[in-house]
C-alpha cells in the first residue's frame, strides 16, 4: 500500500492531475457552501418579498466566484500541461510537485474565503430585507473578504503561467 | 461640488398655503425644516398642528385607488414588463383638479359595483346548482311538491341509509301502518316517499327512528321536482349569461385607469402637501415656513413670493455647518459617478465632493477589470436601452449611466489587450477558417500579467496621491497647514524617495535621501502633540509604521489585474469548449448555444465583480485617505409621481 502510494507521489503527472483536482475541488467546495447559505437566509426574505429577488440574486452570486477562480486555476493548469488536447508527456517529478503546490493557494483560500464571504453575504441578507436601498453595503461587505481570494487567485496564476514544464527524455 | 445652501424663513396668509405650497412644489428646491430643529422658534411649538385626519383620509382614499387598480390591472392592455410601460405624461397644473378626482371616484363605484354583481351572481349560482343536487334523486316522482297532505294523508320525503335494506324499512313502516315508495338511490343510500295516516304520524316515525332514517325538507316548493329541476338549469344559464355581461364590463370600466392613475398620484402630491402642512408653525390666518433651499435659487424664489402677501428673508449659513442638507452639483460627465459617492455617504458639509475625482479612476479601473470590448459594447448598449426605455428613479439613472459610460472604458481597455468575447475572432478564424487571424493588442495580459500588475499598481499609486492631495486640502482650508505638511506631505517624500531606490545610481541616490528625510521627518513630528518626550520620540517612530497601510493600499489594486484575467481566461475557456467539435455544422451549433449561454454568463459575473471592486477601490483605498462622510440628503418638496410623469413645462397660472 505505501509503496504504491509513493509510487504515485514520485510521479508527476499524478502530482499534476492532483494539483488540477486540488485546485477546483476546494475553491469549489467554498463557494458551494457560501453560496448555499445566502440562498437559505435569501429563502426567508423572498416569502415575504418576492421583488427583492433581484438583489438576493446579485448577494448570492458574490460567494461563487471562488469556485470559479480554483475551476480556472484547474483549467489552466490542464492547458499548459496538455492534459486537454491529449498531447501530455511524462513530467519530470519536480515540474509536478510545483503545479500541485501552485494549486495550493487558489485551493485553500478559496475554501475558508468562500465560507466566510457566504457569512458575510447571509449577514447582508438582513440588510436588504430592512433597508434595500443599502444593498450595494452589503455588497462591499463580502468583497472585503474576497479580496483574499482574489490574491491566492493572482499568485497561483502567475506561479502556474511561469512554472517550466519538463518532461522525461 | 458641495452646493451653497441658506435657510428661507417665510410668513404668509393661510388663504394662500395651499397654492404657495404648490408653486414650491413645482420648483422643488426648498426642504422644509422640522419644526424642533428651528432652534430660535422653540416657543412657538405649540402652534404646529399635524392634520392627521385629512391625512387619513387621503390615505383611504389612495388605498381604495390602489385596490381598484389591482383589480382593473389584468384588464389593461400591455406590453413586456412593467419596468417599460410607457407613463402618461400629465402637465403638472392638471394634478388635483376636482373633475379628475370626480371621474375616478365614478370608476371606483362602477368597479365595486361591478365586483360585487359579479360575487352575488356567482353565489346564486352556487345555492341553485346545490338545490338541483338535492331533488335529483326525485326526479321519478310526479307529486308536486307542494302537495304534503291530503285530507286524511300526510306525505314525508325520507333519506335512508343503505345499510338499511329496502325490505326491512318496507316491513318496519307496513307494521306501524304507512307505505313506502322507492324513488332514486345514490351512493349514500335511497330516497323514499312515505304515505301515513294523519293519526299515525307519531308510532311511524316512533316505529322508523331505530333505523336512522332522516326527514328532507323538500315540501313547500310548487311544481313536480323535474319542472324544480328544469326550473334551476334556466336559472342558471340565465346567470351564467349574466355574469358573462358583467365580466365583459371590466374592458370596458379598465378604460379608465389613467383617470385613475392620475387621480392617484394627484393623492399622492396633496398627501405630501399635507405632511408638509404639518412642518408649518400656524395661527388661524398665518402660517410661517422654514426652510433650506440652495442659494442659487434664491432669485427664482424671490419672484415667487412677490406675488402673494408675505415677508420673507434668506439667511446665510457657514458652509460647515452640520445641520445643513447636502445637494451635490458636478458637470454633466461626473454627475453619473455620484451614484457611487452616493451609495456610501453624502460628504459632511463644509468637506470636498469627491466626484470629480472619482469619475476618472472609476472609468479606467472598471474598464480594465471588465477589460473586454465585447462585453463592453453589451454594457453600453444595455445602458443606453435602459436609459432610453425603462423608469428608472434618478440614482438608478445616474447608476445606469455610470455603467454606460464604464461600457465605453471596457470596449477601450478590451482592445488594449485585444479582446472581444475573449479570444472569439482568432478561435473562430482557425477553427472554420483555417486561418491564423488574430486581433491585435497592445499588450497581452497572459503573455505580460508583470506590465499590468504594474500599471495597476503605478495607477493605485496615482490615486492614492490624489487622496493624499485632497486630505492636504482639507487640512489646510481648515489652517491646519503644519499637520497637511508633516502628517500627510513628507509621506510624499518617502513614497517617491522609496520608488526612485528602483532606478539607476543618481537618481537612487537622490532617493534615498528623499525617503530618509521624509522619514525623519516624520519621526520629529509625529508625536508633538504628546507631552512626555519618550512619548513623543516613540510616538514619532511609530509613526514610520504608516508605510504599511500605503503599502498594502497600493497592492490592494493588484485586483484589477486579477479580475481582468479572469474575464479574459473564462472567455477563452469557453471558446475552447464551444469549439471543441471541430468545423462542422455541430461546431456551429455548439459554439452558439455554448458562446451566448457562457459569455453572458461570463459577462454577469465579471461586471458585477468589476463593479464591486471598483467601488470598493474608491470606498476603503481612496475614500480611506480624506472622505468625511455622513452629510444628510437634500430632500425638496418636490413632484414625486408613480404612475404617471409630470410635464412642468408652462408654469403660467390657469384660474
Amino acid at each position: 500500500m505505501s509503496d504504491l502510494l509513493i509510487n504515485f507521489f514520485s510521479n508527476g503527472n499524478f502530482l499534476a492531475y492532483l494539483g488540477a483536482a486540488v485546485a477546483v475541488i476546494f475553491s469549489g467546495i467554498g463557494s458551494a457552501k457560501g453560496v448555499g447559505m445566502v440562498g437559505e437566509a435569501a429563502a426567508g426574505v423572498i416569502t415575504e418579498d418576492p421583488d427583492k429577488f433581484g438583489q438576493l440574486l446579485v448577494l448570492q452570486a458574490l460567494p461563487g466566484t471562488q469556485g470559479i477562480y480554483g475551476f480556472l486555476i484547474g483549467f489552466i493548469i490542464m492547458l499548459q500541461t496538455g492534459m486537454l488536447s491529449g498531447t501530455m508527456g511524462v513530467l519530470t517529478e519536480t515540474t509536478g510537485a510545483s503545479i500541485l503546490a501552485a494549486a495550493l493557494p487558489v485551493g485553500i483560500v478559496g475554501l475558508l474565503s468562500g465560507i466566510h464571504q457566504g457569512r458575510v453575504s447571509a449577514a447582508g441578507v438582513g440588510i436588504v430585507a430592512k433597508r434595500p436601498d443599502q444593498v450595494s453595503k452589503a455588497m462591499i461587505a463580502a468583497a472585503m473578504v474576497e479580496t483574499y481570494a482574489i490574491l491566492s487567485f493572482l499568485i497561483s496564476m502567475l506561479m502556474i503561467f511561469n512554472v517550466q514544464i519538463e518532461t522525461m527524455a | 461640488m458641495i452646493v451653497k445652501m441658506e435657510k428661507l424663513a417665510f410668513c404668509g396668509l393661510s388663504e394662500d398655503k395651499e397654492r404657495i405650497l404648490k408653486e414650491l412644489m413645482r420648483r422643488g428646491c426648498v426642504q422644509l425644516r422640522s419644526p424642533e430643529t428651528v432652534e430660535d422658534l422653540k416657543d412657538l411649538l405649540g402652534s404646529v398642528k399635524q392634520d392627521s385626519a385629512v391625512l387619513y383620509d387621503q390615505e383611504q382614499k389612495a388605498s381604495e385607488y390602489r385596490s381598484v387598480m389591482g383589480l382593473l390591472n389584468p384588464y389593461v392592455k400591455k406590453k413586456g414588463m412593467a419596468m417599460f410601460q410607457p407613463r402618461p405624461r400629465v402637465a403638472y397644473d392638471r394634478y388635483g383638479q376636482q373633475g379628475a378626482a370626480d371621474a375616478a371616484d365614478g370608476i371606483c363605484r362602477q368597479a365595486e359595483e361591478n365586483k360585487k354583481r359579479i360575487s352575488s351572481l356567482k353565489a346564486e349560482l352556487v345555492s341553485l346548482a346545490e338545490e338541483k343536487e338535492a331533488l335529483l334523486p326525485w326526479k321519478e316522482s310526479d307529486l308536486p311538491l307542494e302537495i304534503t297532505s291530503t285530507a286524511r294523508c300526510e306525505i314525508a320525503y325520507l333519506f335512508v341509509k343503505k345499510t338499511v335494506s329496502a325490505d326491512t324499512l318496507k316491513k318496519t313502516a307496513g307494521k306501524a301502518g304507512a307505505a313506502v315508495f322507492e324513488s332514486g338511490t345514490d351512493a349514500a343510500g335511497s330516497y323514499c316517499l312515505l304515505i301515513f295516516h294523519k293519526n299515525d304520524r307519531d308510532t311511524v316515525f316512533e316505529a322508523l327512528r331505530p333505523l336512522g332514517v332522516s326527514k328532507l325538507p323538500l315540501g313547500g316548493k310548487k311544481g313536480t321536482p323535474l319542472e324544480k329541476i328544469a326550473e334551476a338549469d334556466k336559472r342558471s344559464k340565465e346567470i351564467e349569461q349574466e355574469l358573462a355581461e358583467a365580466e365583459a364590463l371590466w374592458p370596458e370600466i379598465a378604460k379608465g385607469m389613467d383617470t385613475l392613475r392620475l387621480a392617484s398620484d394627484s393623492l399622492l402630491l396633496s398627501m405630501e402637501r399635507t405632511k408638509a402642512g404639518g412642518k408649518l408653525f400656524r395661527t388661524e390666518r398665518t402660517f410661517l415656513l422654514c426652510g433650506w433651499m440652495p442659494k442659487e435659487e434664491e432669485k427664482k424664489i424671490r419672484e415667487l413670493l412677490s406675488e402673494y402677501t408675505c415677508y420673507y428673508e434668506f439667511t446665510e449659513v457657514p458652509e460647515d455647518d452640520p445641520e445643513m442638507p447636502v445637494l451635490l452639483k458636478n458637470p454633466k460627465w461626473v454627475r453619473p459617478f455620484e451614484a457611487i459617492t452616493e451609495m456610501y455617504s453624502l460628504p459632511m458639509p463644509g468637506s470636498i465632493d469627491p466626484d470629480p475625482f472619482i469619475a476618472p479612476f472609476y472609468f479606467v479601473f472598471f474598464g480594465m477589470m471588465l477589460s473586454d470590448a465585447g462585453y463592453g459594447l453589451l454594457l453600453l448598449l444595455g445602458g443606453l436601452f435602459l436609459l432610453k426605455k425603462a423608469h428608472l428613479g434618478p440614482s438608478g439613472r445616474k447608476l445606469v449611466t455610470a455603467l454606460a459610460m464604464c461600457g465605453v472604458s471596457t470596449i477601450i481597455w478590451g482592445l488594449i489587450y485585444g479582446s472581444f468575447f475573449g479570444d472569439l475572432p482568432a478561435v473562430v478564424a482557425s477553427t472554420f477558417f483555417n486561418s491564423d487571424f488574430e486581433l491585435p493588442a497592445l499588450i497581452d495580459p497572459l503573455d505580460q500579467p508583470i506590465t499590468i500588475l504594474i500599471l495597476s499598481m503605478a495607477l493605485g499609486l496615482v490615486h492614492t496621491f490624489v487622496g493624499m492631495a485632497l486630505s492636504m486640502y482639507l487640512m489646510c482650508k481648515r489652517h491646519n497647514v503644519f499637520g497637511a505638511i508633516f502628517d500627510v506631505g513628507v509621506w510624499y517624500l518617502i513614497l517617491i524617495g522609496a520608488l526612485m531606490l528602483l532606478l539607476s545610481d543618481v537618481w537612487q541616490k537622490v532617493g534615498m535621501v528623499m525617503a530618509l528625510a521624509g522619514a525623519a521627518a516624520v519621526v520629529l513630528t509625529h508625536g508633538r502633540k504628546k507631552k512626555n518626550i519618550l512619548l513623543k520620540i516613540s510616538t514619532g517612530v511609530l509613526g514610520l509604521y504608516d508605510i504599511t497601510g500605503y503599502f498594502s493600499d497600493v497592492l490592494s489594486y493588484s485586483r484589477i489585474l486579477a479580475l481582468g484575467l479572469a474575464t479574459g481566461v473564462i472567455s477563452s475557456v469557453i471558446n475552447i469548449l464551444g469549439t471543441l467539435p471541430g468545423p462542422n455544422i455541430l461546431g456551429v451549433i455548439m459554439l452558439i448555444v455554448v458562446g451566448t449561454g457562457g459569455h453572458l454568463l461570463n459577462f454577469a459575473i465579471n461586471a458585477l465583480g468589476a463593479y464591486v471592486h471598483t467601488a470598493r477601490l474608491q470606498y476603503v483605498e481612496f475614500f480611506g485617505r480624506f472622505y468625511e462622510g455622513g452629510g444628510k440628503a437634500f430632500r425638496p418638496l418636490t413632484v414625486n409621481t408613480k404612475y404617471t410623469e409630470a410635464v412642468m413645462a408652462p408654469c403660467e397660472e390657469k384660474e
